[in-house]
């Protein structure tokens, strides 16, 4: 008896369960659920404006649900290339910036935004912004923000040393050279001119990759005759590698353990005042202001030296899914144009030092200084076209193991040069 | 004549019915196993083949990644440093969790405490572990320069990790530290289970210390070893978490194992099908191990 009356018990308390869900499914009914895989959400200090503008937005529609999944970059690139074998699961919109793009549209993710968005829309980006997100004339994802390469620095140590901005490379090491000194005098060196990225990640490639267009070298470009990509090293590959890796290796201007600095650590760093420059986008201006207040009013910025462009426009920002829904791609759509248009204050970019896509936003006055002079300078003198080669991932994988072997003492420049050239030969060969 | 010709098909039919049966028992065990373990072999089998992303690029190859995979250093050298990694973490491990086992076994005050103190690393995730170990030995601010600074050992710092010379120790030292408490626990069991008259009887015999090891000790703990062996060789073979979140396989191609070759492989470059074609090699490679060691330590 007492087992029955537990097993109706049971029985029951498992039906009340179960019945919220069904109200639940009922309420979901009446909206269009619009699913955002994020990587902004998951930065500080601007990732909380990313659910206050979609709290806004869902105040204003009541009928779209946003739901966003904060995932970081990297990861966001690698979850997709696995969801899209299974793309049931797939989110309605993800981020995405210019290097991962060209992958992520090969394997047809990517919705061309050019037919949901109208002129009045298109109309409003700063010049050349659209051109940026755009792969084999497919509008790929919707601009939020640009953050080209450009080299910050300290504007009080450069004052200090009596150093100039420098416009060369050599020039560069001979700044980093004078800012790198055992400030304390114990003995041991504590301040570094250089913050150089120097960990085998995605953040460090790019930036080595920005440094090598600088010097000329494209490593690889589309020949059209053979309809294929071949390496495109220039010629003088090997010394402009060897200059990158000899910043450690034998100039020691950069910090301890460079194979270890990220990103993250750089940025860190270069707040702190272990290091005096750091090549970054203009996001690393948001953190050096939040880690340390300070330092505003000492930091400038200026364009990558060398005698080339030295990064692309890098535009980030949202694609559209291709295997989402046409209510869920046309409810995206209005949160992104709310997303770009309703903060007169421009809080998400203004924390994080983003640059916004839009003409207004480039009005904007915390953009006006010395700090973001060197990325707009950047702009203005024109960035290199997006590269839509959907193995930019590999290409990048094999430049990072190139310089890491040798920041690690495993090789030399000349051997990790030749066997950067192998695997670049096999990676086209695979993508060709 | 006729009678025994009825009788046959009716003795099939029973048979049959019987046979039936058993098939009807087995089907949800094989149904998951083909589902879950036999189609995704074949299916990595048939991704080996394909210069694929898995969605909309498939082209045939044939048997092109196999024959990298033998005539390119790539693929060997990092094996071959998977089995190094594996050699020393499980040797680490037997080394240590036999003398701890060894301790624990003997009856003092506090023994269930030391007991759960030298789990503890087994009960951490990888990742926190390796968190953890990365900002100990970190190069600017880490605890483990620090000290040594403070010793006198070393006069400045050193990246213990950003050293081709120095991260694969490290990186074993870590995994060896984590590993241990499970060998420690199986040859405890192991110990608990060897019946305390065997060693009175070759203590009568004469047999010493060492003598008991051997004779008694080693032999008792056989079955528990084959099966600890194997698996904490398989298990250290394929390890992934802890050497991707301290390294990433670098510096260079310092601790680059092949698991995490092969998932940059796959995730990063998305080149499944040479990924696909390495883990096959890998499979039989972990088939072998295991074989080796079935002949080697088989209970006579």
């Amino acid at each position: 008896m007492l087992k029955k009356s537990l097993a109706v018990a049971l029985a029951s308390v498992m039906a009340v369960s179960v019945l919220p869900m069904g109200v639940m499914a009922a309420d979901n009914g009446d909206k269009v659920n619009v699913t955002i895989m994020c990587a902004y959400a998951s930065e500080d200090p601007h990732g909380q404006y990313v659910y206050q503008y979609a709290d806004d937005f869902m105040k204003e529609n009541p009928n779209i649900n946003i739901e966003v999944q904060a995932i970081s970059s990297n990861d966001i690139y690698t979850k997709l290339a696995a969801m899209v074998t299974s793309p049931d699961d797939l989110p309605t919109m993800f981020f995405t910036s210019v290097d991962q793009a060209p992958t992520l549209y090969d394997l047809g993710l990517m919705e061309d935004l050019s037919g949901y968005l109208d002129e009045e829309t298109l109309s409003m980006f700063a010049e050349g912004i659209t051109e940026a997100c755009t792969l084999d004339g497919s509008l790929a994802f919707y601009p939020i923000d640009v953050q080209p390469s450009a080299m910050l620095y300290r504007t009080d140590r450069f004052k200090e040393a009596g150093l100039e901005v420098p416009t060369t490379w050599d020039e560069f090491l001979e700044c980093a050279k004078a800012l790198t000194k055992d400030s304390d005098g114990d003995g041991e060196v504590d301040q570094w001119g250089f913050s150089m990225v120097g960990s085998n990640n995605s953040s460090g490639q790019s930036r080595f990759m920005s440094y090598l267009w600088s010097t000329g070298c494209n490593m690889i470009s589309y020949d059209e005759d053979e309809e294929a990509w071949v390496p495109d090293l220039g010629d003088n590959f090997n010394d402009s590698f060897a200059f990158w890796t000899d910043m450690n290796n034998e100039y020691k201007v950069v910090p301890t353990g460079i194979t270890e600095v990220d990103y993250a650590t750089a940025a860190n760093y270069f707040a702190m005042g272990y290091t005096s420059m750091m090549l970054s986008g203009s996001n690393a201006i948001g953190v050096a202001y939040a880690s340390n207040p300070d330092l505003k009013g000492n930091i400038g910025s200026f364009p990558i030296p060398g005698g080339h462009p030295g990064t692309m426009l890098n535009a980030e920002g949202y694609a559209l899914c291709s295997y989402a829904s046409d209510e869920e791609k046309a409810a995206a759509v209005d949160f992104l144009k709310f997303f770009s248009t309703h903060d007169k204050d421009l809080k998400f970019w203004q924390s994080s030092g983003k640059i916004p896509s839009t003409i207004e936003g480039q009005k904007a006055e915390y953009i006006t200084g010395d700090d973001y002079k060197g990325y707009l300078d950047t702009i203005k003198a024109g960035c290199i076209p997006p590269m839509n080669f959907a193995g930019i991932s590999g290409l990048k994988s094999i430049l990072g193991d190139a310089y890491s072997a040798v920041f690690s003492g495993e090789k030399t420049n000349d051997a990790a040069v030749e066997d950067f050239k192998a695997a670049l030969d096999e990676l086209l060969e695979d993508y060709n | 004549m006729a009678a025994a010709t009825k009788e046959k098909p009716a003795t099939s039919r029973k048979l049959r019915r019987y046979q039936l049966g058993g098939y009807r028992f087995i089907s949800p065990a094989v149904i998951m196993m083909v589902a879950l373990i036999i189609y995704p072999m074949i299916y990595g089998v048939y991704l080996s083949f394909y210069n694929t992303n898995l969605v909309n690029k498939w082209k045939f190859v044939g048997l092109k990644y196999y024959l990298q995979a033998f005539t390119q250093s790539e693929f060997y050298t990092s094996v071959l440093l998977t089995f190094l990694f594996m050699i020393l973490v499980v040797a680490g491990h037997f080394i240590i969790g036999f003398i701890l086992a060894s301790v624990l076994n003997k009856k003092f005050v506090g023994r269930t405490i030391f007991r759960v103190i030298f789990m503890l690393p087994w009960l951490f995730p990888e990742t926190v572990i390796a968190l953890l170990f990365t900002w100990i030995m970190n190069p600017m601010y880490g605890v483990l320069n620090s000290i040594l600074k403070s010793l006198g050992i070393i006069s400045s710092n050193i990246s213990w990790l950003g050293s081709a010379q120095l991260a694969f120790p490290s990186v074993v030292a870590v995994c060896i530290w984590k590993g241990y408490p499970l060998v420690m626990t199986m040859i405890l069991s192991g110990l608990q289970g060897i019946s305390s008259d065997l060693y009175e009887a070759a203590r009568i015999d004469g047999a010493n210390k060492w003598k008991q090891f051997l004779n008694v000790t080693v032999p008792g703990l056989k079955p528990v070893l084959t099966t600890t062996i194997i698996l904490d060789s398989v298990w250290w073979f394929k390890q992934y978490t802890l050497v991707y979140t301290m390294t990433g396989g670098g510096p260079g191609t310092a601790t680059d194992l092949i698991s995490l070759n092969i998932y940059g492989t796959a995730f990063n470059d998305l080149r499944f099908g040479k990924a696909a074609a390495w883990g096959i090699i890998v499979f039989v490679i972990c088939y072998l191990i295991s074989k080796v060691y079935r002949m080697v330590l088989k209970d006579e």
